[in-house]
């Protein structure tokens, strides 16, 4: 299913229906499988609490979702943008991240999921699954695991830890 | 259009930033295209600004303007697409230009010490000495070597 484009770079050919969002002013492609539930941030008032670890900014709420924990991270900060006007939160499945994006723009079938040019060597390479054409645009697949990764989530966990204790964490001492 | 042994003739493309001209080596060019839809996304790798959709293929906007000319660039609505070499794979980049490229030969002369690394050679063109550029110097094709054409940024370019 993986050949190679005229550029010599992989295009995974494999149909999968994604989920199109929005972060001002860009459009963002997730596999619509990666994706549990999407709510709006008006509804969530109560399960969600506070938290604040300076090294990792895009992360400022806990949300209480069926007895699990989840970490809110604001894509917008995430992807190293200034301005959030989010209003969605999307939990993801395989994940203990839920995402702050702008708005839901459509789903769509993806087909063609072309890796990034090497010319792109910085966090993107992380960041995104590849580029796929939809009606003329070019839309990134972002790659979901991206969003949380074991050494943010074990920072998040011990400052949680420590915070159940009185105590500050390691990682925020 | 250069002095030099004329056995050693090689083909350069002119192109030109604002009022200054740059040579580039011709079979390291691809084409001359107009103005082109750049689709840009989130992402931290220095001077690229963007992709453009050409020939079925996703072209990196590698942007060389502020390497070449400083903070201040001219209007550049037109795209060079030439080949940057990632190992064995060769892969296209569109560089914006001004819009005025021509076809010369010439042999350069070696470059001073007192010229960026970028440049390669020297051509002479007309009265104008024209800069060889070493695309690979130019824009680098790696973070560490990419320092020293103007770092990664904290905020993510798109």
């Amino acid at each position: 299913m993986t050949k190679p484009s005229r550029e010599g770079h992989k295009i995974d050919r494999r149909r999968e229906p994604a989920i199109l969002f929005a972060v001002d002013p860009y459009v963002f492609a997730i596999a619509a499988g990666e994706v549990q539930e999407i709510c709006s941030t008006d509804n969530l008032a109560g399960s969600t609490a506070t938290v604040s670890l300076p090294e990792l900014t895009k992360v400022r709420h806990t949300l209480q979702r069926r007895k699990r924990t989840y970490y809110v991270v604001n894509a917008s900060a995430h992807f190293r943008m200034k301005s959030a006007r989010a209003s969605l939160v999307l939990i993801l499945r395989n994940s203990r991240a839920a995402v702050l994006v702008d708005r839901i723009e459509r789903m769509a079938e993806i087909t063609a999921i072309r890796a990034l040019p090497r010319a792109f060597y910085g966090e993107e390479r992380f960041w995104y699954r590849g580029l796929v054409i939809l009606d003329d645009q070019v839309v990134p697949v972002v790659n979901p695991s991206a969003f949380l990764t074991d050494e943010e989530l074990r920072m998040l966990e011990g400052m949680q830890t420590a915070a159940s204790q009185g105590k500050p964490s390691e990682d925020t001492a | 259009m250069s002095s030099g042994d004329t056995s050693e003739l090689k083909s350069f493309i002119l192109l030109t930033l604002g009022r200054k001209r740059f040579a580039l080596p011709a079979e390291d060019v691809v084409e001359l295209i107009g103005p082109h839809r750049a689709h840009r996304f989130p992402h931290t790798t220095p001077l690229l600004t963007g992709v453009l959709l050409r020939r079925g293929r996703v072209v990196p906007v590698c942007d060389v303007a502020k390497v070449l000319l400083g903070p201040e660039v001219p209007v550049r609505e037109y795209y060079l697409i030439a080949k940057r070499q990632f190992g064995s794979v060769s892969e296209w980049a569109a560089l914006p230009v001004t819009g005025e490229c021509g076809l010369i030969s010439g042999v350069p002369f070696p470059s001073t010490e007192e010229h960026p690394s970028y440049v390669s050679g020297l051509l002479l063109v007309g009265e104008e000495v024209v800069e060889v550029l070493d695309l690979k110097k130019v824009a680098p094709t790696q973070p560490e070597t990419a320092a020293n054409a103007g770092g990664i940024a904290g905020e993510a370019r798109a």
